[in-house]
């Protein structure tokens, strides 16, 4: 009888353990606004801290129920390993073997898994992970929401845009793609609505070597594909608080040559996921990884709440939730002259390589935007497919009270069967109006 | 009854548009593969400068002389998405129709227009078409387009250089239009292949097309006598034929192009095809069995042009360089005594004389900021020097365009020359747009266009004045007595 007490003792211990251990896992989250402001202090950028303080941001504070450094796709995971000192820049900024000296035909997954805070190359290094991160997840097409706030106004407009991406570096798959004119990455942004915009496109090449991008616009209204200059990648798109170069996965989507970098030091921020879970991605008829955000009802916008007594400010995403990560504090300054931003201020997860935040100074060196990013980590069923989505974004114009939201929640897909054919002029042209 | 289908037509639109509140295309299934999106216009213009010449009727300085309505409808769905083993297959219809008011409400002098000549009016001062309507099917390297569409080739912006394949339609607003409203789009075939890369070159492109000649050819129409954007011309004594391509394939409009990128930097095409020249060549005919004996007949005749175009980014300079030149075979052009010789006394009919011409353009894009005017958006400047060359010139050359002042004909030069500037910005947000469009012929006369286009979606407002100096007889200044400020609305769905 004593026997059979002991292990009942035990089986209810073991039973305890486990739901106690389970409920650390859980994720949990607390609000945070102007009341108790202080428990984010030095976890996010100053500027941005006093929109807790004045009441325009709450933040939802918390932690997720799994390790984002964990949902990679696989190529990225084993990368990590592979790819530890097997390449280095050269003096353009350009990925070379260690072994070789030369630009390797492809690289898997990220490149420089192993960063030191002492490599002077080490902040370039750093901004070329973030844009392999966005490689590994596959050529993709989604449909983005580019909407368009104002603090007194609220929402104001949308664009609706396609976005094409097709990579030919970083995703395993990519491997055996042929690619003759040495491209990291080719894209397409193609307007869809409203009809006074509709058809404008923008085609961009991305060479490996750091040779400037080759940029292509189409405009409806001569009907033709013109070659559009690389500067204009700092101009507003569409009119809107972005710039072309800010839409990638840690912030600077130009080539890296283009600027100089450095090391700010390392810290911990929070940055903004779309749900305290991964999001379930399932494949289609046509290959593609879909991310299923219906019935979720995610994201729950500020604007939509018709700016009710203490709500933030419109631009806000009342339902994400701010985990604190460890980061790389960059600073990148370009070299053009002309470029419209001066110094911009990066925060680089450590683990993920993807961004939290950029803080965008002009050239004269005063403080102007802020950009962060709402991230969704897929996972299939089986849990053997991971993607990292950058699926919504937010930058604000503090000395315009305005901002642009990208949201690209409502059609993400990711593996898509682009082929090379879309990204060569007659491709272009056949996307276009 | 017509009328009361035009009223329903655009109340309904009008309606659409309201009830969805927004500027967003109403897609009609969840996929978006389905949409309806479309505009509706509606554009008012003042002439600005007394009317001078040949221009008739006599217009005031304030009077109304556009009040041009127009409906878009777009019906865009995709049919299926492209995989490795599937192609992409599309379809796009879009319906216009017009309606143009002057000539009822408008100033008495177009509603005499109008009464003078109900028929011919009546039919011009509106349209209900089948605007566009094509099939598109992409399947790895090749992409084809089929049915009624509009196709652009070259490097030029505000003239025509080798972009020459549709026809302008310059009735309802002539070069006071945006080009590509101006536009008629074709029925034709156009396909492309991409062979990747080939030798030095990359994404080597063959591109054709065929707008079938045998089944009757659409050609830019002529502004009736009377009409605001007609050419100044005096009242046509005689009889007047109009001769559109006879119903053959030769007289099809058809080409091909090929284009690539060398090394890395210089997008460079060459291309050939046969078009339909926009101007109908005119001869007076000399028939006893006519009235009065003489006619004027105006017969559309094909032409063939050969050209390149090469374009590239200069990193010195931070800017696209942007060249074409192109050789038009045998165009006609018009020498008084040759096309004309019943006005020199010789009673025998006209011939169309032809020569081989060039036209070539060199241009430069350059984006500044020029932070003192807006730090969020950058200052688009296009710049373009364009010329015209005779190489077999005939002194006795004209435009077959008359001059007031002299009672003959407009000169024309074995070399002729423009330069064209057009600079553009946006502010708030993308929402306001102000440009200015400059249109020199360094022989003394100038165009200008500032204008200001300011959206509050799905509103858009814009205001332009078309501003012309200079010697009546020389190029842009030939309409220097058509000054205009137009107001127009638009709203988008």
């Amino acid at each position: 009888m004593k026997r059979y007490r002991i292990i009942e003792m035990s089986c209810l211990a073991i039973v305890m353990v486990l739901f106690l251990a389970t409920n650390g896992l859980a994720a949990k989250t607390e609000y945070i606004d102007k009341a108790n402001w202080e428990t984010l202090k030095d976890l996010m950028p100053e500027n941005s801290l006093k929109w807790v303080k004045s009441g325009d941001m709450v933040v939802r504070y918390g932690t997720l129920d799994y390790d984002p450094a964990k949902v990679m796709p696989e190529w990225v995971l084993e990368s990590k390993q592979e790819n530890i000192g097997k390449y280095k820049l050269d003096k353009n900024k350009a990925i070379i073997e260690v072994a070789t000296g030369k630009i390797p035909k492809f690289i898997k997954g990220i490149p420089f898994p192993d960063v030191k805070l002492t490599d002077p190359d080490g902040p370039a290094k750093v901004m070329w992970n973030t844009l392999y991160m966005r490689d590994a997840g596959g050529s993709l097409h989604n449909e983005l929401e580019v909407k368009f706030m104002g603090r007194k106004t609220g929402y104001e407009r949308s664009i609706w845009v396609d976005w094409y991406s097709k990579p030919y570096d970083a995703f395993e798959p990519a491997r055996s793609e042929a690619n003759p004119d040495d491209l990291e990455f080719a894209s397409q942004i193609v307007v869809r609505s409203p009809f006074d915009m509709a058809g404008t496109a923008m085609m961009t090449w991305r060479y490996r070597n750091g040779k400037e991008d080759m940029l292509y616009g189409y405009v409806p209204a001569i009907r033709r594909v013109r070659r559009m200059t690389p500067a204009a990648r700092s101009d507003a798109l569409f009119g809107s608080d972005y710039s072309q170069d800010d839409a990638s996965y840690g912030g600077y989507d130009g080539a890296i040559n283009y600027f100089t970098w450095k090391f700010m030091g390392e810290s911990e921020v929070i940055g903004a996921f779309v749900d305290t879970k991964t999001n379930l991605i399932t494949q289609n008829k046509l290959g593609q990884w879909v991310l299923q955000m219906k019935g979720k009802d995610l994201p729950q916008w500020s604007y939509e709440k018709k700016r009710e007594k203490n709500s933030a400010a419109p631009w806000f995403v009342d339902s994400a939730v701010w985990v604190k990560r460890p980061v790389w504090v960059i600073e990148g300054k370009p070299k053009d002259p002309y470029y419209n931003y001066g110094r911009q201020i990066m925060y680089i997860d450590k683990e993920t390589n993807l961004g939290y935040w950029k803080v965008i100074y002009d050239r004269t060196g005063n403080y102007w935007k802020t950009l962060w990013y709402h991230w969704a980590n897929g996972q299939d069923a089986g849990k053997a497919m991971n993607l990292n989505a950058m699926l919504i974004t937010t930058i604000v114009d503090e000395r315009a009270n305005h901002a642009t939201c990208q949201e690209g929640s409502k059609n993400y897909r990711a593996n898509s069967p682009l082929n090379s054919n879309q990204f060569s002029l007659g491709g272009f042209t056949a996307v276009c109006k | 009854m017509k009328a009361f289908g035009h009223c329903f037509m655009g109340t309904t639109l009008l309606l659409l548009v309201l009830m969805y509140g927004n500027a967003f295309a109403i897609s009609l299934d969840d996929e978006g593969t389905l949409e309806i999106t479309g505009k509706i216009q509606s554009r008012i213009s003042l002439r600005m400068s007394d009317s001078e010449g040949y221009t008739s009727p006599d217009t005031p300085v304030g009077h109304m002389v556009q009040q041009r309505n127009l409906a878009q409808i777009e019906l865009n769905q995709l049919l299926l998405r492209q995989s490795q083993d599937t192609p992409e297959v599309k379809y796009h219809i879009k319906g216009r129709f017009l309606y143009e008011g002057v000539y009822d409400y408008g100033p008495d002098e177009y509603q005499e227009t109008r009464e003078n000549n109900p028929d011919v009016i009546d039919e011009f001062k509106k349209d209900e078409d089948l605007w566009e309507c094509y099939l598109d099917y992409s399947k790895g390297p090749w992409f084809f387009r089929v049915g009624k569409q509009n196709l652009s080739w070259g490097e030029t912006d505000v003239y025509q250089l080798m972009d020459r394949i549709n026809p302008i339609d310059n009735t309802f607003g002539g070069a006071f239009e945006d080009l590509d409203d101006r536009r008629i789009p074709l029925w034709m075939m156009r396909g492309t292949y991409n062979f990747g890369n080939v030798g030095p070159v990359s994404s080597f492109t063959a591109e054709g097309f065929i707008n079938p000649g045998w089944s009757g050819q659409e050609v830019a129409p002529l502004s009736p006598y009377g009409t605001p954007y007609a050419y100044p011309s005096s009242a046509s004594s005689v009889l007047v034929r109009v001769h559109e391509p006879e119903e053959t394939f030769q007289n099809s409009r058809m080409g091909i192009r090929l284009q690539g990128v060398l090394a890395d930097n210089f997008n460079v095409s060459i291309a050939h095809y046969q078009t339909i020249c926009d101007t109908p060549s005119a001869i007076l005919t000399f028939d006893p069995t006519l009235t009065g004996y003489v006619a004027q007949d105006l017969t559309y005749e094909t032409e063939q042009v050969t050209g390149a175009t090469a374009s590239f980014y200069e990193s010195h300079i931070d800017a696209i360089v942007r060249a074409e030149a192109a050789w038009f075979w045998d165009e006609p052009v018009f020498i008084p005594e040759v096309n004309l010789p019943a006005l020199f006394g010789v009673y025998e009919t006209g011939k169309i004389p032809t020569t081989n011409m060039l036209r070539y353009m060199v241009g430069l894009d350059k984006s500044l900021w020029m932070r003192f005017i807006n730090d969020t958006s950058m200052i688009n400047c296009y710049f373009q020097y364009f010329a015209e060359y005779y190489p077999d010139y005939d002194d006795r050359q004209c435009l077959a365009v008359e001059d007031y002042s002299t009672g003959g004909f407009i000169e024309q030069k074995r070399y002729e020359q423009k330069v064209t500037l057009i600079t553009s910005t946006t502010y708030m947000s993308g929402t306001l747009t102000p440009q200015i469009v400059f249109a020199y012929d360094p022989r003394g006369a100038m165009m200008y266009i500032p204008s200001i286009e300011k959206s509050f979606h799905p509103w858009i407002f814009k205001i332009a004045y078309y501003g012309i100096v200079g010697d009546e007889d020389v190029s842009v200044g030939i309409l220097k007595d058509r000054q205009q400020l137009s107001m127009q609305a638009t709203v988008v769905f």
